[in-house]
């Protein structure tokens, strides 16, 4: 039933994206490398995707598998129903997003909003859906495994997504025709074809349905694998997961190891609020956080240098690729409520009001934010871009990783589902599910601009994500304190 | 002696599930309410409410002369919060934890001192450069306990304390229970051990199935009971909550 629903879905998606003949109003307005740069950034993200992919089987509520599928009941069904929730919201999500693509497309170009939408599912569904159930069956069977073969996955995971787009751009500048360059451009290209409704020959026809059929083989494997969920396997949430029991300290690993040696001095500003500012400062400087700013240190200072050094404007999209990367961490480069689902309580009980608690929190993501943008900006005008553009840019990016911020705090304050709410108990570092939309309104809010970037479209479109992040700041906002001033 | 704790009326319901049907309760200054029942009685889901921690449906609830509502900081600032499941910030080490609280809870210049004994009373001296992660369960719950030790609150809530502490551990926090008591707070101590709340409440409430069936001294639950003074406590709970005492066949 599952596998004729997914078929019929495929089949409606390819019928769409090949016999549309809608062409854009004008393709020389089409940026081709912007619209290349999206689905290669996307294939460089797909680590990230993978990553949370693994955490499929991780928030399982232990109790209830234990209670509703004792030992000698077969608990794969378990693991498969989470396999399958986990497919349909992925593909909700995607399709979501290519919905609101698609709206913005049909303002752009003659493409209906609906065939927008159709080719941007079409192309996104298959390259986070493989790398997602790729995550999730990695991390399931280094899981039956250990814990530092499980890191060195986490970091494989990190290190394409560190290094991919730099690569990528690199290889346009400095040897477009080079066999490395082709190689790595081979993927996006097919995909970036079909996105912009060019026709497509047998090769790219080839890519695309190989993709899909390795998404659809994966996805039936997934949902048929039988699962062996014991108490303690899957995914270890928490230290526990590392000792003989709860009693017991766990052994530290490599990560904790890192976390130990990588120790950043507390930083005590004195008291009120700015105890909640101090500690926050620390811990940013602290794994998981530490490891997020020094990628996004990394990201955005080899993209400046490569946009500095590339000759004339060929890599002139570096810009928009570093902003969608400061915006997309801004809310995981410091503490936030939406991370910290476990001590909630902890801080609930401080006798701080809930709009000195909100300035605790969005008050180091929103520095980190503005510090970034400014250097996107003069990055930018060093490279020739006006003045005005760099100062929407900064606006744009600011007022994205604002929103994004301030819906981290709120995201803290709304209820999570039981089978989270389980594993935050069990686990130091969860992350409540609301924080994921902070992403998905960066992603639906950066596709335009890779295809408007370079044309005058593009004052309009940055004035109008500008206006429009602020509005989403100061509603989250709001509505976060107002929510952190009552009991959940 | 004035009321530290107000509890009236209070209703908290999960969808179907009454899990707390009108309670209503008093602490004065210097005393602590022991608060007793089966699984599933709504003793935390009381306690959480009480602290400002979960909506309640009805009534209200005052700590300090401050409703946990309506004026929430004073009534946040004179309690001490210890929760059944520690979850300390997983990054900061004991004594960072103690810096923080000392900071946000503003407390004055010569609290370094407290905290220094704290971690040696509580075990804690050796793991201080340890991150909070790398602890056990019953340390983390010392972090917690160190925390509401540094600043002497007046109002003590505290949830299933002894989960996983050791016998030091266990010894520290009777005996810092009882100082606060003398000192004139007061508070509640929810727990199965009903050998901890003997030694440290002077009153019990016993809850079950969302309401307070019993409250007293113990010899008055005994009363209650209809039982003599030699009974033991567990017997005197196992009759009021009717439950099946265990018999060897």
């Amino acid at each position: 039933m599952s596998i004729s629903l997914y078929g019929f879905i495929l089949g409606l998606f390819l019928w769409a994206a090949l016999s549309a003949k809608a062409s854009p109003r004008d393709p020389a307005q089409i940026s081709f490398l912007g619209a290349w740069s999206l689905v290669a950034s996307l294939l460089g993200f797909v680590p990230m995707a993978a990553v949370l992919g693994g955490f499929v089987l991780a928030s399982r509520p232990r109790p209830v598998v234990e209670i509703v599928f004792p030992a000698p009941f077969h608990r794969s069904i378990f693991g498969q129903e989470l396999v399958r929730r986990g497919i349909i919201l992925m593909s909700i999500g995607v399709i979501v997003m290519a919905a609101l693509v698609g709206l913005v497309f049909s303002r752009l170009y003659t493409i209906p909003a609906w065939l927008g939408a159709l080719r941007v599912a079409f192309v996104v569904l298959p390259i986070v859906g493989l790398w997602w159930l790729g995550g999730h069956f990695s991390f399931y069977l280094v899981s039956r495994r250990g814990g530092s073969l499980q890191s060195v996955i986490l970091f494989g995971s990190l290190f394409p997504l560190l290094l991919g787009p730099p690569l990528l751009m690199a290889n346009v500048i400095f040897a477009p025709s080079s066999p490395a360059a082709r190689i790595l451009m081979a993927p996006a290209l097919p995909f970036t074809e079909l996105l912009l409704g060019f026709p497509l020959g047998a090769p790219e026809l080839l890519v695309i349905g190989l993709t899909w059929a390795a998404f659809g083989l994966l996805a039936v494997l997934a949902l048929r694998w039988p699962y062996e969920i014991n108490e303690g396997d899957g995914i270890p949430v928490g230290p526990t997961a590392g000792g003989l029991s709860v009693e017991r300290a766990p052994t530290p690993g490599f990560l904790r190891h890192l976390a130990i040696r990588l120790r950043f001095r507390y930083v005590d500003f004195g008291g009120g609020v700015r105890a909640l500012l101090g500690r926050n400062l620390t811990l940013s400087m602290r794994s998981p956080h530490l490891l997020i700013n020094v990628m996004t240190a990394g990201f955005v200072v080899l993209l400046g240098a490569l946009l500095l050094i590339s000759p004339g404007r060929r890599v002139s999209i570096a810009p928009l690729i570093m902003g969608m990367i400061v915006a997309m961490v801004a809310p995981l480069g410091s503490p936030s409520p939406a991370m910290e689902v476990g001590q909630l309580d902890l801080i609930r009980l401080l006798p701080f009001r809930p709009r000195d608690l909100f300035s605790g929190y969005v008050a180091l993501p929103a520095a980190y934010v503005a510090a970034w943008s400014a250097v996107i900006g003069v990055v930018a005008i060093v490279t020739g871009i006006p003045v005005v553009l760099a100062l929407l840019l900064f606006g744009a990016f600011g007022s994205m990783g604002l929103a994004a911020a301030s819906l981290a705090f709120l995201a803290g304050s709304l209820p999570i589902p039981s089978a989270l709410r389980s594993a935050a108990m069990e686990s130091p570092v969860t992350f409540s599910p609301w924080l994921f939309p902070a992403f998905l309104i960066v992603m639906i809010e950066i596709i335009p601009l890779f295809f408007v970037w370079g044309t005058p479209s593009v004052f309009p479109l940055l004035e109008f994500v500008a206006a429009t992040n602020m509005l989403l700041f100061t509603l989250f906002s709001v509505v976060g304190i107002a929510r952190f001033a009552r009991p959940l | 002696m004035p009321d530290l704790v107000v509890v009236e009326g209070l209703r908290k319901r999960f969808r179907k599930v009454h899990a707390v049907d009108g309670i209503s309760f008093v602490v004065r200054s210097g005393e602590v309410l022991g608060l007793v029942g089966p699984n599933g009685a709504g003793k935390t889901t009381a306690l959480r409410c009480l602290c400002g921690l979960l909506r309640m449906d009805a009534g209200r609830a005052q700590l300090g002369g401050h409703d946990i509502l309506r004026d929430p900081i004073p009534a946040r600032q004179s309690l001490a919060f210890i929760p059944e499941i520690p979850q300390p910030f997983p990054f900061l080490t004991p004594f960072e934890h103690l810096i923080f609280a000392a900071r946000a809870y503003g407390l004055p210049e010569g609290w370094q001192s407290r905290a220094e004994f704290l971690l040696r009373a509580l075990d804690l001296d050796e793991k201080r450069e340890s991150l909070s992660m790398e602890l056990s369960k019953g340390q983390k719950q010392k972090i917690h306990l160190a925390m509401a030790m540094l600043r002497d609150p007046a109002i003590l809530v505290l949830d299933e304390p002894l989960i996983g502490i050791d016998p030091k551990g266990a010894h520290v926090l009777k005996g810092w229970i009882r100082e606060r008591a003398a000192a004139g707070a007061g508070g509640i101590v929810s727990s199965h051990s009903l050998a901890l709340i003997e030694e440290v409440c002077a009153r019990v409430a016993i809850m079950d199935h969302g309401r307070i069936i019993a409250e007293g001294t113990i010899d008055q639950l005994r009363q209650q009971a209809a039982a003599d003074r030699g009974t033991s406590f567990e017997e005197v709970f196992l009759r009021i909550t009717e439950g099946v005492g265990y018999r060897s066949t």
